[in-house]
């Protein structure tokens, strides 16, 4: 069996990968994958080691610069930037993208129904929690951008998720870009969904780990998503135990799960991903196709 | 104006959708606009969320659908739309010489609106829709909305948006592989997903009040009517689901509505900024004429 180590953050993005592990498709496809649980938002007690200003010394970032794991997955911004970074700074162990990911986790933003937000045009101005350099902050961006000038979308830290929703409670922010469990948690509160969307993964990955590997690792994962799009309340508890009792499993909205077989990262997609990142300043000029992609898993 | 209009004393309020016209609705039938002295007549036009609608709108026309000509005949006095929709009727109607409208509040029904895609499709998320079929209703909150939402997801020249007729016909369109994702509000959001299609994106957005020349006393009482229903909706918005379970015609039962998507807030003023903003995103958007001012398009009388 050739071993592979994963890391993971948060259950919604990494639930193919979970579930592969214990439905067995890895080692099915001759693979003994070992996931890395690391600090992430969406972990009810986490505290903010992923959330470090500088990317690279977040926990999962530091373990995958040290070698302590071969493959990770997070927003598709988020790997954009990572890949790019580890490849234009030195002193960091270079990433690529060898995968568009399989988890198409939702984000949603998030207001306190006192605050008389009904809309996302309302939110001009004001200020609205993410993480950072991560999938909340991208999205948020994203989901913004047709109804707000880019110089009216205020985003800030506040904490885990977890943490932002009592910093909306408290009404530190007007707003909070979450995700499962987090949306469902602050439905089960009576705060208000003011949009949603569906977003997207990225796989990355260093050299060392070989192409024939990668495809297994993706055929599994693509298994996966088979078994949760067939079954998703089978595999709540994932996303339940992470909100740590805030929440049940029949007050998780199981219609926002949507999971894919990962896919090759095309040029197209690449292209455009990387300016929208550079043109919002969140990834530095100069990167390629070339030096940031590597589909080997499908070659 | 027709002689019909001449000789009615009674203002006249157009429905056509419930999603956004559930204030009006639940004020008139819990009987919140006699309460305020006022004596409504409802005119009912089609609306796209009605099953029985079968009419099919011109992307390049707005005044000849039949809620627009019935304004612009005189027989209806106010009415209530999508936000961006009123912009472009109130502006255009101001340049091209018909019966003027103004914009006189920010609407009470947050309406959802939702793109949804056929669950077969390789279709995950907003982005994955580029140069991709889009169904909406040309120059309605289906086809304004739909731009909004996937603005920063999809460059513009690459959104493509299409005319299927009415949400049942695009929703029959997505589930037959004709158009690639549907703009849908309720109750047919809540009906795509009886049909296990996926929902990729959705947003609350805003309605704005429309009126001719119907004094601001009068218009004060029907915002204020409204504002009533709106705590009422708010409170429990489970007495009013019949009103878009009628809408399906027998496609969704009552339990199967998705009450948490209704959002209401009672009208309010419309701002000089929020004017400025929606007046120049629309302009920019091609979706109406440039030249029009907050003075000839805004009248906040109601609060005056």
């Amino acid at each position: 069996m050739k071993k592979v180590k994963a890391s993971m953050m948060n259950a919604i993005h990494d639930l193919p990968l979970l579930v592969a592990r214990d439905e067995g498709f890895f080692r099915d496809q001759g693979l003994d994958v070992e996931i890395i649980k690391t600090p992430g938002s969406g972990q009810k007690d986490s505290d903010h080691q992923a959330l470090r200003s500088n990317i690279f010394e977040r926990t999962m970032e530091a373990l995958y610069d040290q070698g302590a794991c071969d493959q990770f997955r997070m927003c598709e911004w988020g790997v954009m930037k990572r890949a790019v970074e580890s490849t234009a700074e030195k002193g960091h162990r270079p990433a690529k993208i060898v995968a568009l990911g399989s988890a198409m986790s939702t984000f949603a933003l998030v207001t306190d129904p006192k605050a008389g937000i009904y809309e996302p045009e309302q939110l001009k101005g004001k200020s609205i929690g993410v993480s950072p350099f991560n999938g909340s902050h991208f999205t948020t961006l994203k989901l913004l951008e047709g109804f707000l000038k880019r110089e009216q979308i205020t985003t800030t830290f506040a904490g885990t998720m977890r943490e932002r929703i009592e910093a909306l409670k408290r009404g530190e922010v007007a707003a909070i870009s979450l995700m499962e469990p987090w949306i469902s948690v602050a439905e089960k509160q009576g705060l208000r969904v003011l949009m949603e969307s569906h977003s997207t993964r990225s796989e990355a990955a260093g050299d060392e780990l070989d192409g024939p590997t990668l495809h297994k690792m993706f055929a599994a994962e693509a298994e996966a998503a088979r078994a949760i799009e067939k079954n998703p309340s089978k595999y709540a508890h994932y996303l339940v135990e992470e909100a740590g009792g805030m929440l049940e499993t029949k007050d998780l909205r199981l219609s926002r799960i949507v999971n894919a077989p990962p896919e090759p990262y095309t040029r197209e997609r690449f292209q455009h991903t990387y300016e929208w990142t550079r043109d919002w300043g969140l990834v530095p000029a100069g990167a390629t196709y070339e030096n940031t992609v590597d589909n080997r898993a499908w070659q | 104006m027709s002689a019909a209009t001449k000789e009615r004393t009674k203002p006249q309020i157009a429905t056509m959708n419930a999603v956004h016209d559930l204030p009006v609705l639940v004020a008139r039938d819990e009987g919140y606009y006699k309460d305020e002295g006022l004596d409504v007549e409802f005119v009912t036009t089609p609306g796209m969320a009605q099953v029985t609608t079968s009419h099919f709108v011109k992307f390049d026309s707005v005044f000849d659908r039949p809620l627009d000509s019935v304004y612009n005949e005189g027989g209806i006095d106010q009415y209530r739309m999508c936000e961006w929709g009123i912009m472009k009727r109130a502006v255009e109607a101001n340049a091209q010489g018909l019966r003027h409208r103004k914009i006189v509040a920010l609407g009470a029904s947050m309406s959802k609106f939702a793109i949804v895609v056929n669950p077969n499709s390789k279709i995950y998320e907003p982005e994955m829709l580029k140069d991709q079929a889009i169904a909406v209703t040309p120059n309605n909150g289906s086809d304004f909305t739909t731009l909004k939402m996937m603005e920063g997801f999809v460059e513009p020249e690459h959104l493509k948006r299409t005319n299927a007729g009415s949400m049942l016909k695009r929703l029959e369109a997505v589930r037959d592989g004709k158009v690639a994702g549907a703009s849908l509000m309720e109750p047919w959001i809540s009906v795509a997903q009886k049909w296990g299609m996926r929902i990729l994106i959705e947003s609350h957005s805003t309605r704005a009040e429309a009126a001719g020349d119907l004094d601001a006393e009068t218009l004060k009482k029907m915002f204020r009517a409204q504002a009533r229903a709106v705590e009422k909706i708010e409170k429990d918005p489970r007495p009013y689901v019949h009103y878009f379970v009628r809408e399906t015609g027998g496609l969704l039962k009552p339990e199967e509505f998705q009450t948490w998507r209704l959002l209401h807030a009672a009208p309010q003023p419309y701002t000089r900024e929020r004017w400025d903003d929606t007046y120049r995103w629309t302009v920019k958007w091609n979706m109406t004429v440039p030249g029009a001012t907050y003075e000839n398009t805004v009248d906040n009388r109601a609060w005056e």
